[in-house]
């Protein structure tokens, strides 16, 4: 009797649901008639054990002549509309007795229900011309054979002391066909999905953090349901059990019949898991269409796990299906339990360090489709604690008060604002302006306006940090998890806002520095404790403002960098020569050398060497920088200052021949007129400036880039700039100033330019090419990168050929290109 | 600087008939002068005519790159149609022009003078004649006649996707 009561009130709110929803809907309200279709369907779904078999007749109907007017199959949408208010008030009659009365109710519901059905024939006729043939009868009589059907099929009811029934049969996977028409709602579908599994992350480290919290259950419920409406309607039968089956578990949380434990939440994150697989195949089939049915993970046993535990059959430990072992990598475990011969793993984790964003080799494994989300997560079981602590908000709220603008726009709009600016310069520099008080006063109040534009237009492209900083949450627990530590994460401005191209490209980055600040960094409890600190370690992730930059630190109160360790490593691996002195800071730079490893022992986490330097390289083409701090023993923090936003830089801007250039601000380090004696030639070709003790190679750039002879650099100007190899001097005619520039792509027919990365429009509206110091000296020096040794007699060899162009100087001459083609392209 | 020509307005809008499509290369075509010779291409490539303005070199580029120019806050290459036919040099003046042809990328297109928008149909196209090897004859659409001149009509984007811009090996070899 408890168990009826209890349905009858689900079946009542579903209802009340229902008419609230029906208030006002028309046929064009596709997301109102889409949730309309998920409550029916839930009532379908519960069976008859919620409603009567007559009230079950009318959902049903319901449910299609919604899906009819969902796939606008109707012609007369307003009678149908007009239809579906009808049948939802029928229902409320049939749901409210039937708790009370249910005897009495029954009579009357028939009659109700024989006039529904027959509005609802009426109304199908149009469409389905075949139907029209039955007599309405039929259709009530019809309703319970399919709903047992429907239920057989559906996962069971949500009460969690309703018995598992033991007749269920095991969830059978249906292939996933996208059909043309669908593939733009099926994209916009699996990029909003993805921002709800981000939601999902967050929320379950919230609830894991505060079990106690049904506030953080409810906002991990909703987007979980969200997904599944969505997946509902566009038909992904396999997301939508998963979905449900995971809402059905967090049910029993939310009301408090199941406890929340790491098993419950591991289990959570498994279904994440498998949803992002999922999402990334229906991605992948979307980029590259094919008449197939959508790859997609095997969820039957999932599905069977997640019904297991919802039937209260199993605990949802996270040791119980797990045969791992938590010193294993994720290979070795998937080679013991059969799942992946041993040769496909070792092809995995090649694969895996080829890679740039080097991947898990679970994921590559999953990528490679030998071996299933589930398989991997049970490789990767090992039990250990782990908690994360972030100070951020689910995320969720706000999100009605933005505006998604395709990007294209956004640039086009900067493009054109950056335009607004130069022509704004024109006019107030024209003489004419100055006559005039009120034209002066006028133009100068435009100026302001123009340039606060240029801001408003500038930050639209600004978003917070805050979500990536949460996906490192997760990151960091499942990596405390799987090398058995305890790690507090703390994360601190959030509210930082970056250009959102930055953002972007920044993830995989601060995905390796937090691995191996929990991996490398972070020592294991035990031997934490011998040394006096608390067994937990903490790696704290901050953002924030720092001179026109923004500041990104990974800190770890682990072991630190130890720099003797360091170039040991370094003179093993041949980086370093012996008889070289390193100051600190150079030797901790050396864990950006490609192939090197502070790591003992490669772990499945990380210590292959593959990462830190591709880290470097991504931080360099985001035009920042990475600085890295140590105290031995207290912990290491890494620096990433990056610039505000992509599409200006801070510029100098100088000119050669009769050509300008503009060179990052920040890669300068001083721009000087030598003096003859602090000039060394090498046989008269090459040149040296010598720097208060260091030489540094000097670079022609007229020669260079064929834009004139090559000029006595004590009469010009040298900039002396930075690069990841060192640095050089450029031998420039003049400075001109400092600006800020908006760069400009040159597109890809110039991809293939060697030391200018892009062009940027001048003050005078005419255009100047941006220089890529590496880029330079790759072109000048290409026989290897300086190091911060001197250079030898040796390296100045490409000098040899600038000084023979010394009187060639005009376009055609081929000397100067020749030597660009010598750089091992 | 990006002074439109009044020239483009009256080619934009001359010659109002409908384009005969019925055949392959039946259209409008836009009409230009290279070293005393006739050319046209296709007025659908054509985005813009502009004077010639100041353009900035780029290193590193064949000679018919003259370089790059600030098309209203977008930097477009600018090639060199005389240089790129291997036509002798010629000062620029007021008559130069550069016409931005849309070939999935905006390019700037040097030529001497443009004329004007000719109607050309099919029928008053023939194939490219035999030139002889010194002439590459896959650059051209056919030969269009107009009023009894003979129009060189250019398939523009062979012309100028034929080559890489950024040719480091290639001047090597000259």
């Amino acid at each position: 009797m408890n168990k009826e009561t209890n349905n009858a009130f689900s079946a009542q709110t579903c209802v009340e649901k229902l008419s609230k929803l029906s208030n006002g809907i028309d046929e064009s309200d596709l997301p109102g008639l889409a949730m309309m279709h998920e409550v029916c369907a839930e009532l379908v779904d519960a069976g008859d054990t919620v409603v009567s078999t007559d009230g079950l007749g009318v959902a049903r109907d319901l449910v299609k002549s919604l899906e009819a007017l969902i796939l606008g199959q109707i012609d007369d949408a307003g009678a149908a509309i007009h239809g579906l208010h009808e049948s939802i008030s029928k229902l409320t009659s049939l749901v409210a007795p039937f708790s009370s009365e249910p005897e009495e109710a029954l009579d009357q519901d028939t009659q109700i229900d024989e006039s529904v059905a027959a509005k609802m024939d009426r109304i199908f006729e149009d469409e389905e011309p075949q139907q029209d043939q039955e007599p309405s009868q039929e259709v009530a009589i019809d309703v319970p054979e399919t709903v047992c059907e429907a239920t057989e099929d559906k996962p069971a009811p949500n009460d969690p002391a309703s018995e598992p029934s033991p007749s269920q049969p095991p969830y059978v996977a249906e292939p996933l066909m996208i059909s043309d028409e669908e593939v733009e709602m099926v994209a916009g579908f699996v990029e909003e999905a993805s921002e709800h599994i981000d939601a999902i992350e967050a929320a379950v480290l919230e609830v894991e953090r505060a079990p106690e919290d049904t506030e953080a259950i409810d906002s991990l419920f909703r987007p979980f349901h969200t997904i599944k409406g969505a997946a509902g309607f566009l038909n992904m039968r396999d997301i939508v059990s998963l979905t449900h089956e995971a809402e059905t578990l967090l049910d029993q949380a939310r009301k408090g019949s199941r406890k929340v434990t790491p098993g419950l939440i591991d289990l959570v994150f498994e279904v994440v898991d498998i949803l992002k697989v999922q999402f990334e195949g229906i991605r992948n089939h979307l980029a590259n269409p094919t008449d197939q049915a959508v790859p997609q993970p095997p969820i039957e046993n999932m599905i069977a796990n997640l019904r297991d535990v919802v039937a209260g059959r199993i605990e949802p430990i996270g040791d119980l299906p797990a045969t791992g072992d938590a010193d294993k990598k994720t290979g070795e475990n998937l080679v013991e339990q059969g799942a992946v011969p041993q040769e496909v793993v070792d092809f995995a984790v090649d694969k895996q360090g080829s890679e740039p964003e080097a991947k898990k080799v679970g994921e590559t494994l999953i990528d490679m489709g030998v071996a299933t989300p589930k398989q991997i997560s049970q490789a990767i079981r090992p039990q250990s604690k782990s908690t994360s602590k972030t100070s951020g908000k689910t995320g969720t709220s706000g999100a009605d008060q933005s505006v998604r603008i395709d990007t294209a726009k956004l640039d086009a709009l900067v493009d054109m604002v950056g335009e607004l600016v130069i022509a704004q310069t024109q006019v107030s520099s024209n003489p004419q302006v100055s006559i005039d008080t009120k034209l002066t006063k006028d133009v100068t109040q435009a100026t302001k306006i123009v340039r606060d534009v240029q801001d408003a237009a500038m930050a639209m492209r600004m978003i917070p940090i805050g979500p990536t900083f949460q996906k490192m949450a997760r990151l960091v627990r499942d990596v405390a998890r799987k090398v058995g530590k305890n790690v507090d994460l703390t994360i601190s401005g959030e509210d930082t806002e970056l250009d959102k191209n930055v953002i972007q490209q920044i993830g995989d980055p601060l995905v390796h520095m937090v691995r191996n600040a929990v991996d490398h960094g972070i020592e294991s409890a035990d031997t934490r404790r011998t040394v006096g600190k608390p067994g937990s370690g903490s790696v704290a992730l901050s953002a924030y403002h720092s001179g026109g930059n923004i500041v990104i630190e990974v800190a770890d109160d682990g072991k630190g960098l130890d720099a003797k360790v360091l170039i040991k490593k370094g003179i093993e691996k041949g980086i370093v020569q012996p008889e070289e002195q390193l100051t600190d800071e150079q030797a901790y730079n050396l864990i950006f050398a490609p192939g090197f490893s502070t790591a003992e022992t490669v772990t499945g986490v990380s210590g292959r060497g593959v990462g830190m330097d591709v880290v470097r390289r991504n931080i360099e083409n985001l035009r920042g920088k990475c600085d890295i701090n140590s105290t031995l023993g207290k912990g290491s923090t890494f620096s990433i200052r990056l610039p505000l936003t992509l599409a200006i830089i801070d510029g100098m801007v100088f000119r050669v021949g009769t050509e300008r250039f503009i060179i990052q601000t920040v890669t300068v380090e001083k721009a000087l007129r030598p003096e003859p004696q602090q000039i060394t030639t090498v046989q008269h070709k090459g040149a040296v400036l010598n720097v208060r003790g260091r030489l540094i190679p000097l670079v022609p750039l007229g020669p260079l880039f064929n834009l004139g002879k090559p000029i006595e650099p004590c009469e010009a100007m040298v900039v002396i700039a930075q690069y990841a190899g060192g640095e050089i001097g450029l031998v420039v005619d003049e400075l001109l100033g400092q600006q800020q520039v908006v760069i400009k792509s040159l597109g890809e027919r110039f991809q293939n330019l060697r030391g200018i990365s892009g062009a940027a429009i001048l003050g005078d509206g005419r255009v100047g090419l941006i220089l890529d110091v590496s880029g330079i000296a790759a072109a000048y020096d290409m026989s290897r990168l300086s190091t911060v040794r001197a250079p030898s007699v040796n390296k100045m060899t490409p000098l040899d050929r600038h000084s023979n162009i010394t009187d060639s100087h005009d376009r055609k001459d081929p000397v100067v290109k020749n030597e660009m083609t010598m750089s091992p392209a | 600087m990006q002074t439109t020509l009044d020239t483009s307005k009256d080619a934009a809008y001359e010659g109002g008939i409908t384009p005969d499509t019925s055949t392959e290369f039946g259209a409008k075509y836009l009409t230009f002068s290279l070293a005393g010779e006739d050319y046209g291409l296709e007025i659908l490539k054509v985005r813009e005519i502009i004077g010639i303005m100041d353009i900035t070199k780029v290193p590193q580029t064949p000679d018919f790159v003259r370089g790059v120019v600030n098309l209203r806050g977008r930097v477009i290459p600018v090639i060199d149609l005389r240089s790129k036919f291997g036509l002798a040099d010629a000062q620029y003046n007021d008559q130069t022009c550069v016409i931005v042809v849309d070939i999935g990328v905006l390019m700037g297109v040097i030529v001497d003078t443009v004329q004007e928008v000719h109607n050309i149909p099919a029928t008053e196209i023939e194939e490219p004649p035999r030139l002889g090897a010194s002439v590459d004859t896959t650059f051209i659409l056919g030969m269009g006649k107009v009023n009894g001149r003979v129009k060189i009509l250019l398939d523009i984007d062979r012309v100028l996707t034929s080559e890489e811009l950024v040719q480091l090996e290639a001047v090597a070899d000259r």
